[in-house]
């Protein structure tokens, strides 16, 4: 089973929490939002290809929109194949993290 | 720009398509858009332009890195792709790598040859100001340029022309022997130079300096290897060597050998002076052997002080009475434009050959790719279809003839520095493949470059073409133009082919008959040896000839075949001036010992005192200039002096093999002027008429050097040359041979390849094999006609201009064609034939089924 890097989990968990209304702008404003980091586009794309290469993710091309300037949106949904390295990522973590608590952390 | 609402930034919008990741550069602009007016509705105008253009800037790295991975990963898709078509059709492949890799490697090492040859005498420091001083005599029937002046020439150009810094003379005396405590050589590498030679010319000095070797009286300049030959290992410096066993000589300094391609060779140097002790005159204008070499000072310019010198230069004329122009050539060019060079048209025809040679398997590639364009019709189809512009696909086939050519290259690579140890044997160089300088670099990446390119740009700018729906129709149409594109490049795979093969033979033929030949002397069973500083030659002979093996001696200044000393100023009438004629000085029995005939009158005799005074034997082509109708005994000029003629014998060749190949020639008869004997003797008795020759030489003359050989086996320096481009030129013909018929060939295959439909239809329908067979031949003879036609005539007039630079040369007969036509047709026919037949005879349900 594969593990996900960390990058890759932010991006399916976004994914996934987005249903389905999974696109380029929602994406990025849930990630900025979650991690803090100010993500651009180029990389949000990079990204996003770098899952779909890996067969994390399906594309399904929407309509354009005046909005868009004419172009479309990319809806992007998970796999199974993506939902499993999630699966597997989220055990590793829990093993990794067991007995730890946050407290336990940091000192005193 | 939308109605009602402003858009972003233009230029900014502009980059932003431009950057997209190639995948999803739609949704990538959208997105920017989309958020941008969300800003501009919540922030204003003016923050969402900051926002959107930081956006596209700070995007940028990012969208370039995904670029750059899916480019990476297209590219892959190029080279598996490639990789599969070239195991789909492993044949082919294997036959445009062959080819291309030979004719890349021929080109490579001729290259290789020849930049090396160009080069020549640029190692001097400040060569380009260093100029040899030429001149152009005017004869009667033309103009003759020549290397060799006049010995006081320098001095006078120099008192006239302040441009001229520095001045230097030279001339190579031969047979001259050397002689240090018990070793003893004659030498032919000698230079006589005048003082200034180290200063205007550089070489690397192992024993001492330039300053020294001022070839003062008295002092010698040995070579490297001249060295080791008579000092071993040790230092000569201050030895003394004696030369014609006569004059010493004080070693004062020891060069490194000159390289190879430079046009002054020499083993050792002496002072220019020493000339005169020989006997030669150097003061007057009477003698044309020297060379002559000047300095010019910087900044003048050259051409213009070598037209000032022809125009106002004319001393010589004045001293010699004979028109003469003297000029300056560069020491680089010096070895292309003197007679005794490398003849440059040699070297060019090489370059043109190989050249031939490798633009046949240029076609080869592209006759074969074009021809499996139908193969990849599909794939570009699915290609365009799904998005891929023109330019894309016209680099993925651009560059899978690049990477085949780059595998050419390698293997080719491979061959030329297996092949090089022999070719340097060839050339009697030591060149390396994988010497890289600037100009080898930059030849191979040429050669690579262009290969790669000429060869794959036609299918590709072909196939790229190509719309989609016309490819999956397989239109009738595209397949008649492709097949007059395909019988297009056929036949003219096959003119090439025929010219190469012409022009290659042809020369191959001039160049071995201008080698060997029957020269008009008879050189076999004849031994030579030099006798130069033999005294009493008379009791040589008569002791030589007491034995029963040996049949006649005789001696002349030169051997047979070579003349050096001409003179325009002969004829019925005092000073009339005339066509050179060739000089030979001789003793006895000349004509007799090299069985030449004597037409007219007699050859020289013993027993008439008068022979001695004033009497020649002259060649039929001067006899016919002097226009007598017996000569015998008639008498004529030369030099102002009055001759009598005993006798008239056949013209024969002689070198320098250029306007004199047969010229008027005539013998004077001088034993004690001349150094190099000749002894025939019988057949029979080889081995021990060399035994006897050598007994009888070292009783008389104790100490001599004995260096007896064998006439027939000598081989001059020129000949060697053109034996080397010979060998060369037989083996590039080979290749161009090969590659061509294997490109034929292969296109034989996949012609009838591509009719397998068709010829399955005829065969239900009733045609046996044979007819199929004929049909595919009939059809593929005719385009062989056709490039026959094209291809014959231009290979007459390229062979016949060729030919007219050997004045000794062969007939152009229709043998060349009709041999050339013949083999060719045959190859052809026979690939056809065979890949026809193995067509025919495939099961028609075989191939009809795969629709």
């Amino acid at each position: 089973m594969k593990e996900l890097t960390r990058l890759e989990e932010i991006y399916l968990l976004a994914i996934l929490r987005l249903e389905d209304n999974a696109y380029g702008v929602e994406i990025r404003k849930l990630i900025s939002k979650q991690t803090g980091k100010r993500i651009t586009y180029g990389q949000l794309y990079y990204t996003l290809e770098q899952i779909f290469a890996k067969g994390y993710v399906n594309k399904r091309a929407g309509d354009p929109t005046p909005v868009r300037g004419g172009c479309r949106k990319i809806y992007y949904s998970l796999t199974n194949q993506g939902r499993n390295a999630l699966v597997t990522t989220h055990e590793i973590q829990k093993t990794i993290w067991e007995g730890l608590s946050v407290s336990s952390i940091k000192k005193g | 720009m939308k109605k009602g609402r402003q858009g972003p930034p233009k230029f900014t919008k502009k980059l932003a398509g431009r950057i997209a990741n190639s995948r999803e550069k739609y949704a990538f602009r959208g997105d920017l858009e989309e958020e941008y007016f969300e800003i501009a509705d919540n922030e204003g105008k003016r923050k969402a332009d900051n926002w959107y253009r930081g956006e596209v800037l700070r995007s940028m790295p990012s969208a370039i890195g995904s670029s750059l991975f899916w480019t990476a990963a297209l590219m892959k898709n190029y080279f598996i792709v490639s990789l599969r078509n070239f195991r789909r059709n492993i044949g082919y492949s294997f036959i445009n790598v062959l080819g291309l890799s030979t004719a890349m490697a021929c080109v490579f090492l001729i290259m290789i040859w020849i930049s090396y040859e160009l080069k020549s005498d640029t190692f001097h420091e400040d060569h380009e100001r260093i100029f040899y001083v030429f001149q152009d005599i005017h004869l009667e029937n033309g103009i003759r340029s020549t290397e060799v002046t006049e010995a006081p020439l320098i001095f006078d150009l120099q008192e006239r022309y302040p441009e001229i810094e520095q001045v230097v003379r030279y001339e190579s005396v031969e047979n001259l022997i050397l002689t240090y405590e018990d070793k003893a050589f004659f030498e032919n590498g000698s230079l006589l130079a005048s003082p200034d030679f180290f200063g205007m010319l550089t070489y690397s000095f192992i024993h001492g300096s330039p300053g020294v070797a001022d070839l003062q009286p008295g002092t010698i300049v040995l070579t490297e290897s001249v060295s080791e030959k008579y000092f071993g290992g040790e230092n000569p410096l201050g030895e003394t060597i004696l030369v014609n066993r006569k004059f010493p000589f004080v070693v004062s300094a020891v060069v490194e050998d000159a390289p190879d391609n430079s046009f002054v060779e020499f083993d050792f140097v002496l002072p220019f002076e020493f000339m005169k002790d020989l006997g030669y005159d150097i003061e007057t204008y009477n003698n044309v052997s020297y060379f002559s070499l000047v300095k010019i000072s910087e900044g003048t310019d050259a051409q213009q002080l070598s037209d000032t010198i022809r125009n106002s230069f004319d001393k010589v004329s004045e001293e010699t009475g004979m028109k003469r122009d003297n000029y300056l050539v560069p020491i680089k060019d010096v070895t292309f434009r003197a007679n005794a060079g490398i003849n440059y048209v040699l070297l060019m025809a090489l370059t043109v050959t190989a050249g031939i040679v490798l633009i046949i398997a240029c076609i080869n590639y592209l006759n074969l790719a074009t021809a499996r364009v139908m193969t990849r019709v599909r794939e570009v189809g699915l290609r365009k279809v799904t998005g891929a512009a023109r330019s894309q696909l016209i680099i993925q086939f651009l560059g899978e003839s690049l990477s085949l050519s780059f595998i050419s290259f390698v293997i080719a690579l491979l061959m030329a520095s297996l092949a090089m140890p022999y070719f340097n044997n060839l050339t009697n160089r030591n060149f390396s493949v994988f010497t890289l300088n600037p100009d080898t670099l930059l030849f191979y990446g040429g050669v690579l470059f262009v290969t790669g390119i000429c060869a794959g740009l036609y299918p590709a700018v072909i196939l790229s073409s190509f719309s989609p729906v016309k490819m999956f129709n397989r239109g009738l149409k595209s397949g008649k133009f492709r097949a007059r594109l395909r019988k297009t490049l056929v036949v003219l795979q096959f003119a090439v082919s025929i010219l190469v093969i012409i022009v290659t033979y042809v020369s191959v033929v001039q160049f071995n008959h201008m080698g060997t030949t029957n020269l008009g002397f008879d050189d076999k069973n004849v031994l030579h040896f030099r006798g130069t500083m033999m005294e009493n030659f008379g009791l040589l002979r008569e002791k030589l000839l007491s034995h029963p093996e040996i049949i006649s001696v005789t001696s002349a200044d030169m051997l047979p075949m070579i003349v050096s000393s001409f003179t325009p100023e002969w004829g019925v009438e005092k000073d009339k001036q005339n066509v050179l004629a060739g000089q030979s000085t001789v003793s006895f029995d000349y004509l007799s010992t090299f069985n030449i005939p004597v037409l007219e009158g007699r050859e020289f005799d013993e027993n008439r005192k008068s022979d001695l005074e004033n009497t020649v034997v002259i060649n039929r082509s001067m006899a016919e200039n002097l226009g007598f109708d017996n000569s015998a005994n008639k008498q004529f000029y030369i030099n102002g002096t009055l001759y009598t003629i005993a006798g008239v014998f056949q013209d024969f060749y002689f070198f320098p093999l250029s306007d004199y190949a047969t010229g008027p020639m005539y013998l004077r008869l001088s034993p004690k002027e001349t150094e190099n004997i000749f002894v025939r003797f019988n057949p029979a008795m080889r081995t021990d008429a060399s035994e006897i020759v050598k007994q009888v030489v070292e009783e008389l003359y104790p100490g001599f050097p004995t260096d007896i050989s064998f006439l027939e086996d000598y081989q001059m320096d020129e000949a060697s040359i053109i034996d080397t481009i010979n060998t060369i030129m037989i083996y590039l013909t080979v290749f161009g041979v090969l590659i061509a018929s294997t490109g034929l060939y292969g296109l034989a295959v996949y012609t009838c390849e591509n009719r397998t439909k068709e010829i399955a239809v005829r065969k239900v329908l009733g045609a046996p094999v044979a007819v199929i067979v004929t049909l595919l031949s009939k059809e593929y003879s005719r385009l062989i006609i056709i490039a026959m036609t094209l291809a014959m005539p231009l290979a007459y007039f390229i062979a016949d201009n060729m030919l007219r630079f050997f004045a000794y040369r062969i007939e152009l007969s229709s043998t060349y064609f009709i041999f050339t036509g013949l083999f060719v047709f045959v190859i052809a026919l026979v690939s056809v034939s065979v890949q026809a037949f193995k067509t025919a005879r495939i099961d028609p349900v075989k191939t009809l089924k795969v629709e």
